[in-house]
């Protein structure tokens, strides 16, 4: 049976309980549909985020919304206290790295699935929501003076050829030119790193970036602190980025 | 991309602190399932109820996830 029009929804389902039904394609508003996973309490349970990208290109066929769960980072709930993701990687990964990984699957929404978080982990993917910015976390490298400090917590973006081992920040070589940087480089660059550019690198002295793999020391570079590095999702290109450095 | 938080009957007392910290932050979905075999059945609807309550009174639109069992205990007569 074909359902034209003007049945309310309760009786499209009483009629597809007893007949198969066919939609009016012509008229259905598939994007008042959305489609959304589950969560899995139990640990190796989850999906693996291919998994969530291959039912976001179904769910666009017939232009119905995804939805998919994030692991809380408080109080999890019971019988296991596992957490609930939709994506077993994410299971312990801060809730801003998840929403993250889950938009860059092309998920629509993503729902906390813990029944808290802290009031700081709803701040970050609040921040990347409402306006954009995704705020990292990180903790300072002894001595770097509070002026740099300062000027890592200002909203700068990943340049839109985004490079594949670092992120590079856009506008930080004028930013960052007359601010009293470190002296010596040379330290460790493991993935997270926060590193700026000294006057040996010549015109690109003053640029910041953050490695998103383990790359050799050089002593033109010196590390400013270091940001968690879990996924990749945080480099995309022209993606909007600020440094809270403790 | 929107947001949602969850709540359920066994953390009642977490809904409303949770609701109001989320739609602070930005959040405009909110989540309870009404089909954990561990809930007790006793007390479903007015959970249930308490939940949606506070979800509304936050601003949020909320997502049931039911089956035919917890329909019933809710009253219906599917």
């Amino acid at each position: 049976m074909r359902i034209d029009f003007r049945f309310s929804v309760a009786e499209i389902h009483s009629i597809a309980s007893v007949l198969p039904i066919a939609l009016n394609a012509s008229t259905l508003r598939a994007a008042d549909l959305e489609q959304i996973h589950n969560f899995y309490p139990r640990e190796w349970t989850g999906l693996a985020l291919s998994s969530v990208v291959a039912s976001v290109s179904v769910a666009r066929q017939f232009g119905s919304r995804v939805g998919a769960f994030i692991a809380g980072d408080s109080v999890r709930r019971g019988p296991l206290g596992e957490g609930l993701p939709t994506v077993e990687q994410h299971r312990n990964m801060p809730p801003l790295f998840q929403a993250l990984a889950l938009i860059d699957a092309g998920v629509d929404d993503a729902y906390v699935g813990g029944p808290a978080l802290t009031d700081h982990s709803w701040s970050r993917p609040g921040s990347f929501v409402g306006e954009d910015l995704v705020l990292l976390d990180g903790t300072a490298a002894p001595g770097v003076h509070p002026a740099v400090i300062e000027a890592l917590a200002v909203p700068d973006r990943n340049r839109r050829d985004a490079a594949v081992a670092m992120i590079r920040l856009e506008h930080s070589r004028e930013r960052f030119a007359e601010l009293p940087l470190p002296e010596v480089g040379g330290q460790p660059r493991p993935a997270g790193a926060v590193i700026v550019q000294l006057a040996s690198a010549g015109r690109y002295c003053a640029e910041v970036g953050i490695t998103l793999r383990n790359l050799c020391s050089d002593d033109r570079m010196a590390v400013l602190g270091s940001v968690p590095m879990q996924g990749r999702a945080i480099h995309a290109s022209s993606r909007n980025l600020a440094l809270a450095m403790l | 991309m929107r947001l949602g938080a969850s709540a359920y009957q066994a953390h009642a007392p977490l809904a409303g602190p949770t609701f109001a910290a989320a739609a602070e932050a930005g959040t405009t979905l909110a989540f309870t399932s009404l089909h954990i075999p561990e809930d007790s059945p006793a007390g479903a609807r007015a959970a249930a109820a308490a939940i949606v309550t506070s979800a509304a009174s936050a601003g949020l639109s909320v997502v049931a996830d039911v089956s035919p069992n917890p329909a019933r205990l809710l009253g219906d007569s599917p």
